[in-house]
């Protein structure tokens, strides 16, 4: 069987069509666009307002209904009709590296719904398990990471986006309700994105200097923004420096 | 009868650019380009934009105005996502930056 | 056939190096050397060993270095030096037992300055398997620490300064003069070439504790080498950060090295093609890093010598 070719020339021109897109707001906001190549502070700051940064490995964040959030790298098991592993999400949480507090992450984000336990038989299930990035940890690619990038171009960023929430419908329930108290529909969404992902701020800035962030690396460019306003410079979040002299390019 | 500043803001208007192809070197690199200009040996930056329209005014003189429409043209963007004013700032960075000139009144008049 | 330091009679060298006809030669240029015998000449045995020299001067010499007192009173009094390169250069006199760092600086300020066949570059170089590694970085960047990390696995160090570019070419020469270390870094480069290899630390200078680090043999058997350059990097250090590599665009990279040439200007429209050309055939990134350990393992990632 063969699959559908994609188009990058068209996601390509797309792509740089948006780009230059991109530069042109920033050239109205004041970028200027011409540089003579001396060595001069103000070549420093347009060229930090430029600045990308590459995700060293796989970043999962875990968002709950209140706007908390922690990013870390283990797994996080889910299972159609039944939710997430409670200790996965335990030991997520327990071992983040990084926990952001209630109200850090937009609505948009969130799940739409709060935990709700509903559970309180046990069950012997023999439900297929979603065994997202199972395993050791490594950086292989799980299966379902793999089936929800396909369709994307080859050098898309983004793996995978879904919120527990809104992926169960009522429809997917109703032959498998039987409760295991291991697997409950918590109310949390999980995002992820995969090691050497670029992430470039300034795709996410407005006309006006604001911030339109967007997709899973809109909600790495949110948590960034949060710890640059905690820690300043300071500390290994990845990319923090480049977020960093963005808002002081802004002013912010 | 116009007063001084207007005279300045109307001939600012009319003033035709131009430039020499000869007198610069080029290099694309993901739609940047570095320029290297032989009369003043320094090197340029230039974005898809300014690059654009140093290469339109090179290939025959032009005002702010037949600037702009040609670079509306050239990139098919709009005049909301290129307003007249961004391309008047980069017609003074270029001319700032020693790339472009304008077109002497004898020239014009011959 | 010329000898090498090591094999010169110390009592003609020291005439020689009193004479000023002291002839030193590293890779593409040849130094003539005047200086105070007393501490110059512990340092060019200590780290110029196997270098070809001669003690009388029997070919064009391209850079002419002096070591001089700044007045006559300081000949005798706490006697102090100047690096004199033949040109006016901005130097604070340093104590007489400060003259290897005289001599160094004297160096740098001569190749950065007078040098026409090349594009300098303010960059460490390294090589192995025929392509060359730059790593361009603010002084205090970490580069000679990553460079001196780099030779210790193998690689040819071509210099940890300057990147001589030829301009036909468009490589870059090898100039393997000793890795200058300053401050925390001389602990971790003693660890990793050995206490051997690098020099007694000169406490108190201006630019504070610093010592050197002699280059291995074999680079300075390969004193004449050049290699294309296939990855330029600009290493930046930071405590405790995760490893981590950004692609550049290739024209900021430009930008870049522009910003670190000593000569760019001067030679204008060949130093542009030979930036062009050598960059167009490199990759080009900006890596940081928390650990030397970290830095090799990054850089060998990129170079695609290591496990990805």
């Amino acid at each position: 069987m063969t699959e559908q070719p994609d188009t990058p020339e068209l996601d390509s021109e797309q792509q740089k069509l948006a780009d230059r897109r991109q530069l042109l707001r920033m050239g109205a906001a004041g970028l200027p666009m011409v540089l003579t190549l001396k060595a001069s502070a103000q070549q420093v700051l347009i060229s930090q307002l430029q600045c990308a940064f590459v995700l060293p490995r796989r970043v999962r964040i875990l968002v709950n209904c209140n706007g908390a959030a922690w990013v870390g790298n283990r797994r996080l098991r889910y299972r159609n009709g039944q939710g997430w592993n409670v200790a996965d999400i335990k030991a997520f949480k327990e071992n983040a590296d990084y926990v952001f507090p209630s109200g850090t992450v937009p609505s948009s984000y969130r799940p739409t719904a709060c935990p709700e336990v509903v559970c309180d038989a046990d069950d012997d299930n023999g439900g297929d398990d979603n065994d997202i990035g199972s395993g050791n940890g490594s950086n292989a690619l799980s299966e379902l990471d793999a089936l929800l990038n396909s369709p994307m171009p080859s050098n898309a960023a983004e793996i995978a986006s879904f919120a527990a929430g809104n992926r169960r419908s009522k429809d997917d329930d109703d032959d498998d309700d039987d409760c295991d108290p291991e697997w409950q529909d918590n109310g949390y969404a999980r995002y992820t994105i995969s090691r050497n992902t670029e992430i470039k701020p300034s795709d996410y800035l407005g006309n006006n200097g604001g911030w339109n962030p967007s997709g899973s690396k809109g909600l790495y460019i949110i948590l960034s923004l949060s710890y640059a306003n905690s820690y300043g410079n300071a500390g290994s979040w990845p990319g923090i420096s480049c977020v960093v002299s963005i808002l002081n390019y802004l002013g912010s | 009868m116009p007063t001084a500043e207007q005279g300045v803001e109307s001939a600012q208007a009319v003033i035709e650019w131009t430039a020499d192809p000869e007198s610069w070197m080029s290099e694309e690199f993901n739609d940047t380009h570095l320029v290297f200009f032989k009369p003043s040996a320094e090197t340029h930056f230039l974005n898809f934009l300014s690059f654009g329209a140093l290469e339109l005014v090179g290939s025959s003189p032009a005002t702010n105005v037949t600037l702009w429409h040609a670079l509306l043209s050239k990139f098919a963007l709009s005049e909301q996502d290129l307003p007249l004013s961004l391309v008047e700032t980069v017609v003074q960075q270029l001319d700032e930056a020693g790339l472009i000139s304008p077109v002497s009144l004898d020239a014009q008049n011959s | 056939m010329h000898k090498t330091v090591k094999d010169l009679n110390s009592t003609d060298l020291n005439r020689a190096l009193k004479r000023g006809s002291f002839t030193l030669r590293l890779g593409p240029f040849s130094h003539l050397i005047k200086g105070p015998a007393r501490h110059l000449l512990p340092h060019l045995i200590g780290m110029y060993p196997e270098c070809q020299a001669s003690l009388d001067p029997d070919d064009v010499t391209e850079i002419m270095l002096r070591l001089k007192a700044p007045n006559v009173f300081r000949r005798f009094i706490r006697p102090q030096i100047s690096p004199d390169p033949g040109f006016h250069v901005p130097a604070v006199p340093l104590p007489e037992s400060m003259a290897p760092l005289g001599f160094e600086m004297g160096l740098n300020l001569s190749v950065a300055l007078k040098t026409c066949r090349f594009v300098t570059i303010h960059a460490g170089v390294v090589a192995k398997n025929g392509s060359a590694i730059m790593m361009s970085a603010a002084s205090g960047g970490g580069k000679s620490t990553l460079a001196a990390a780099l030779h210790s696995e193998g690689y040819s160090l071509f210099s940890d300064e300057f990147a001589l570019l030829d301009l036909d070419s468009a490589d870059v020469r090898a100039y393997p003069r000793p890795i200058s270390l300053k401050q925390q870094s001389i602990p971790i480069v003693r660890e990793l070439l050995g206490a051997d290899r690098v020099s007694d630390v000169i406490s108190d200078t201006p630019k504070g504790d610093i010592a050197y680090a002699r280059v291995a043999a074999e680079s300075l058997a390969e004193n004449n080498a050049s290699a294309p350059v296939k990855l330029i990097l600009f290493p930046n250090f930071q405590a405790g950060a995760q490893p981590l590599a950004r692609r550049l665009n290739p024209a900021e990279a430009i930008m870049r090295l522009v910003a670190a040439s000593t000569n760019y200007s001067l030679l204008g429209e060949p130093a542009y093609k030979a930036i062009v050309s050598m960059v167009k055939a490199a990759q080009t990134f900006e890596i940081t890093y928390g650990t030397t350990e970290q830095s090799v393992q990054l850089v060998e990632q990129l170079a695609g010598e290591g496990p990805s």
